[in-house]
Order: structure tokens, then sequence, then C-alpha cells
């Protein structure tokens, strides 16, 4: 048995991924909308390897994450078909075209445990029968059942298919391939009847048809019980789609956020972390202890404890200041996904969206790039088609500042008063808005219509919540702290020898004679290039007044994206979109930089 | 009708899907015979919100529109 290639496939948000996580121990990131897993996520487990798969509603290759889902079941040794109970109806048929493949299978029924409250019963003994196949009831996120499910993949074995699959047997006989593949080509799969040298096969439709009947019937003879409507859950589910409450949610909810993140977390948790403990008990210290090793007014110490020293600056910018405002975002954000409020706000927002030639989905993401601007540019995967992922990454890039980028933003604003953070939120709105109308009428190609799947309203688990924020706030500390070493060690290095003051003479005219900033504003410019949010943090303690403040925040907002977003891009979206967004942002940040100033600074 | 015109609450059964989205609703459930509940109706040619037991989708308007329905009685 070792060795084994074991792969979880099904549905999106029918919890494969709390399944993995329950099975291997491992993490892989939970949440309560469609389209959470968009890559593989693999572990060693019960010595072979589990791979957690993305939600798909078929293997028809009709995107990128119905291809990687494919590559992975045609080399599967064994595949759990996950379900969850209480949208069996719905997931019946991606358990069926799994079941026709012919892979050895094991059905996992999910969320037996709302199912049970909605009082609804799933007959599992009764599926197990008719496909021939285990069929273990489980509570992936509670654990139960997993240890049953982990037994019963050793009793894997192909599942009895369709009727209306006799030609894929003699296909694969023909062509000497196996039965998985033969289903797959007669359904018309163009890239695998390329590789066998035959024609895709026409009998989609006729397949799609027999098999969705035999899901029917399954359903009607395995589900029982016609449940109780009504909870509470999916009333304030259905009120938080009508304009009158969803509207007013929305704002209460940005409320909130704000009061979280901008008062209480960035002011005074803030305050403490950075003011108090860094500032004053922590960064004292190591810049006397480094001072008696290295000796003052040399290189070492301008590297190390200087303005720029990696000791002092760096560690209290990433530590004092952004860890505890990106995990705090983090925590908020984790909130707000796994209650299934995102997919109801996308639906709500729908018709807006137009406006900026998308769909409601699109909010996912830009809500997604609130936390961090790299992963939602991944997330644009969910998307339906070219246009609209090449629309959101290029707003992703100029207009949706992440969370880091967020928290020293709100430091240098939040000061200011309430009229100048709103005059910011609103001027990004306003090139997020324009940005977008530009992109909807040049982008070629069509915005698919929306179609997408509303999961219930759940309270959300504190441990979930929790485990994610910290996988997200170490990913962000791994990924930014060479970034910003690498920025302030450049720094210290150009100012020691001098170089930093005649670069800042050398830009003065874009700093000081186009944005109505000091010139020493540009060494911000210089690390935003690097990422955004080293950017922002090199425009504190320039001690700008507060029109020039709005315009360093905004354009330092708008700039360049980060260099992990922009490799992102180039492999997402290839080296053209890429580099005209670059150009784009570069373009878009000087302008509004520019009228800004013009309006603001005196 | 078309599931486009379907009142709020209303319970409908579906009767043909055009040939253009008809694999994409297959793969979802939801093909002749398929009974659906509308829950909401978003103004402005807002998403339909429609139900299938305990299931809940997002349809854009256009695509309710290539769906046709009967009316059903209720479960």
């Amino acid at each position: 048995m070792s060795g084994r290639l074991i792969a979880l496939a099904g549905n999106p948000n029918v919890g494969k991924s709390a399944l993995f996580n329950a099975l291997t121990g491992a993490y892989a990131q939970v949440s309560n909308y469609p389209g959470t897993t968009l890559e593989l996520a693999a572990a060693p487990w019960d010595g072979g390897v589990l791979v957690d798969t993305p939600g798909v509603f078929g293997l028809s290759g009709y995107n990128d994450e119905e291809r990687v889902a494919r590559d992975i079941l045609l080399r599967a040794d064994a595949v759990i078909a996950v379900a969850a109970a209480p949208s069996l109806e719905r997931d019946l048929f991606c358990v069926l075209q799994l079941a026709d493949l012919g892979v050895p299978l094991v059905v996992a029924l999910n969320q037996m445990d709302e199912a049970r409250r909605r009082g609804l019963t799933v007959d599992g003994a009764a599926l197990a029968a008719d496909l021939g196949v285990p069929v273990v009831e489980v509570v992936a996120v509670r654990g139960w059942g997993v240890p049953h499910l982990r037994r019963a993949l050793d009793a894997a074995r192909p599942a009895r298919t369709g009727a209306y699959l006799d030609d894929a047997t003699r296909l694969a006989q023909e062509r000497r391939i196996s039965l998985r593949r033969a289903v797959l080509i007669l359904e018309g799969d163009g890239e695998l009847a390329g590789a066998a040298g035959v024609a895709p096969g026409s009998g989609r439709e006729r397949i799609y048809r027999r098999r969705a009947q035999r899901a029917a019937a399954l359903a009607r003879q395995i589900v029982m019980g016609r449940g109780g409507r009504g909870a509470c859950s999916d009333r304030m589910g259905r009120w938080l789609l009508r304009p009158a409450v969803g509207f007013p949610a929305l704002a209460a909810v940005l409320a909130v956020l704000y009061l979280f993140l901008g008062w209480f977390v960035g002011q005074r948790v803030v305050g403490f972390t950075e003011g108090v403990l860094w500032g004053d008990w922590v960064a004292p210290v190591l810049r006397r202890l480094m001072l008696e090793r290295v000796g003052a007014g040399g290189l070492p110490e301008a590297v190390l404890v200087g303005p720029h020293g990696l000791l002092t600056a760096t560690a209290g910018y990433l530590l004092g200041l952004l860890l505890p405002l990106v995990f705090s975002f983090y925590l908020a954000l984790g909130f707000l996904e796994d209650s299934g409020y995102l997919p109801r706000l996308a639906t709500l927002l729908d018709r807006a969206m137009e406006a900026v030639g998308l769909n409601g989905k699109a909010v996912i993401p830009f809500v997604l790039g609130l936390g961090c601007v790299t992963m939602a540019t991944l997330s644009t995967r969910l998307l339906s088609t070219r246009r609209e992922r090449t629309i959101a990454t290029a707003l992703l890039a100029l207009a949706v500042p992440c969370s880091a980028q967020t928290a020293v933003i709100l430091g240098l604003l939040a000061p200011l008063g309430p009229r100048f953070l709103a005059l910011y939120a609103l001027s990004l709105l306003g090139v997020f808005l324009a940005a977008g109308f530009l992109l909807r009428e040049t982008v070629p190609g069509r915005t698919a219509p929306l179609l997408l799947d509303l999961p219930p309203l759940r309270w959300p688990r504190p441990g979930n919540i929790w485990r994610k924020a910290a996988a997200r706030s170490g990913g962000f500390l791994r990924e930014a702290t060479p970034y910003f070493c690498y920025g302030n060690l450049g720094l210290a290095l150009l100012a020691q020898g001098g170089m930093l003051t005649r670069l800042e003479a050398f830009l003065q005219p874009m700093t000081q004679g186009f944005l109505g900033l000091p010139a020493r504003a540009a060494r911000a410019f210089l690390l935003a290039m690097i990422r955004r949010d080293l950017g922002a943090a090199g425009l504190l303690g320039l001690h700008l007044d507060p029109g020039q403040t709005v315009v360093a925040a905004l354009t330092v907002t708008l700039f360049l994206p980060c260099l992990p977003s922009l490799l992102l891009i180039f492999k997402e979206r290839g080296w053209r979109e890429a580099l005209l967004i670059w150009l784009g942002t570069l373009t878009a940040a000087l302008a509004v930089g520019r009228l800004a100033a013009w309006l603001l600074v005196r | 009708m078309r599931l486009c015109d379907v009142r709020r609450d209303q319970l409908v059964e579906v009767k043909a899907v055009d040939a253009a989205v008809r694999d994409l609703l297959l793969r979802l459930g939801i093909g002749e015979g398929c009974r659906l509940r509308c829950l909401e109706r978003l103004p402005g040619g807002g998403p339909l919100v429609v139900s299938r037991g305990f299931w809940e989708l997002a349809m854009d308007r256009e695509l309710c529109r290539q769906v046709e329905v009967v009316p059903a009685r209720g479960l």
C-alpha cells in the first residue's frame, strides 16, 4: 500500500480542505466560499501522498482548476470523492463523474451534522449499494468519521459505471488507454483526444444528460426528509441580499472594521507595540549592546542600528508596526470568509461591478486584496474569462492597498482626522472606478454572467480563524522580511556614501517640483519599487503637512505593484500584460499624485 | 415562462435549457425536471437567487432567460 497517490476531489465548498487537514494534520486553508483552493496542496499520508484538488463542478477542462484536478485524477491510485450531505442533489453529478472514470473510489459524505440539523436523512448504505464502493459519513471540521474513512480507503474499488459509457470501454481497449482517459475523451476533452490521436467525442451533452438523470434518481432514493426551512441563518442570508438590508450591513461591516483595525489595533495596540515595547524598551537596548561591540560612527552602526538599521528600523517596522496590524486584518478577513458573507456581498454588488467590466464574483479577489494583493492576484483564477482576470489583476495592482500598506497609511492619516482619511479613501475609489471603466472599454473579450454558489451563513470557528491568520501572517513575515532587509540595507549603504543625498537631488524635480513633497520623499519611492508597504513605511518621519500626507499616501498606494505581485502577474498574465500593468500603474500614480498636489499642496 | 420571469418564493420546474448553457447547468444538477424555488430577485436587473433543496445559487438574469420553466406545486 506504500507510495500511493490519493486525491481528494469534489464540488467547490464541500469541505475537501477540511478533510485534508483532518486526515494529514497539515494545514490547507479552509473558508466558506467556493474557490478557496486554487492550487494543489499535498502532504505525506499513510505511506503515500494525499492531494487536495481545487473544487470543480466537472472535469471538462472549462478552466485551469478543472485541468489541474483532471491531471491529478488521471494519475491517482485512488480517489476520495467528497460530497456535502445538505447539497447532495447538486454534488452527486460530480461524484458520478468520478465514479464513471473507473478509478478506485471512496465517497465521503461530509457535513452530516448540518444535514441532520436541517432534518435531512441521507442513506449512505443505499448510495454504497448503488455505486458498489465504500461510502463513509464524516464531519471533517470535527474529525468525526475520519478514522473510518482512512480504513475504508483500503477497500476502495472502481464504482459501477453508468450504462451510457459502453463506448468508453471500447475506446480504451482499441487505443490501449486507461478507461478514465477514454471517458474524458468521449466527453469532448480535446487535449486528451489529441494525445491519444483520436478526435474528441461529441457525446458530452448525451452523457451529461444521462448522468444528471442518474444523479436525480439516486438523490430521490437516498435523501429523505423535507428539512426545516426558515432557520435564522437562512433568513439572515436572504436579508443580506436585499439592498435595503445588504447596503446598511456593508456600511456596518466597514465601520466595525475601521473601529477594530484603524482605532483599536492601529492606534492602541500599535501605539504600545511600536512606541513602547519596541521604541522604548527593545530598540534602545539593542542599540546600546551593538554600539558597545561595533562602536559609533561607522558603517556597522549605520547598517545595524542607524535610521535604516536592520536591528532597529527594519525589525521595528516589521514586528512592532506591521505584524499586529496584518495579523488583526487576517483575523477580520477570516471571520468574513468563514461566515459565508462574501458570496452574498458578491451577489449584492453584481450589477455595480458591471461598471468596471466584471461580475459580482470579482468582489472576492478585491476583498482578499485588502489582505495581500499577491494572494488576491492568484485568486483571480476563480473568475471565468481571461478578460475578467486581466481587469481584476490590473485593478488589484493599481488601486487596492494591501493590509501592510494600509497599516502604515492609517498610521499617517489617522492623526489628521477622519476628513483626510475620507479624502484618501474616496480618491482611491474614484481611481478604481475610472481605471475600471477604462479597462472595461478597452480589454477585449467577454464577461461571463454570474453563477455563484451561496454557502449557508455559519458562525465561524475561532480555531480556524486563528490558525488561518497565523499561517497567513507567518507567510507575510517570510515573504516581506528579506525585501525590508535588502531595501533598508540599500538605503543605509547609499546614505553612508552620500549617494542617497545625490539621488534625492536627482529626483527632486519629481518629488518637489511635480508632487510638492520634500526631496527626502524620494527614498520612499525608491523603496516602493520593491514593495509598496515598504515605500509607505519610508514616508514615516518625513514631517509632511496634511495635504502633502494625502498626496504621498495616494501616490505610494497607486505606485508599482510590489515585486512578489509583479512576478505572479508575469506568471499568470504573460509579459505583455504585466508590462502594460507596470507602466499603467506608474503613470496613474504620478498623474493622480500631481492632480492631488495641485489641489492640496500650497 | 422563463426563469427570469418568476416571482419571489415561486416554485418552478425546469422544462428546457437553451443549448448554449445546457452543459454548464447540467453539471450543477439543473436540467429538465429539476425543481427550483426563487428566493430573491435583486432589483435593477440584478441576479436571481434560486434554491434546490438546501443549495442556493445566484444566477445572472441573462442566464435565467435561457431556462424555460413552468409553475410547480409545492413539495
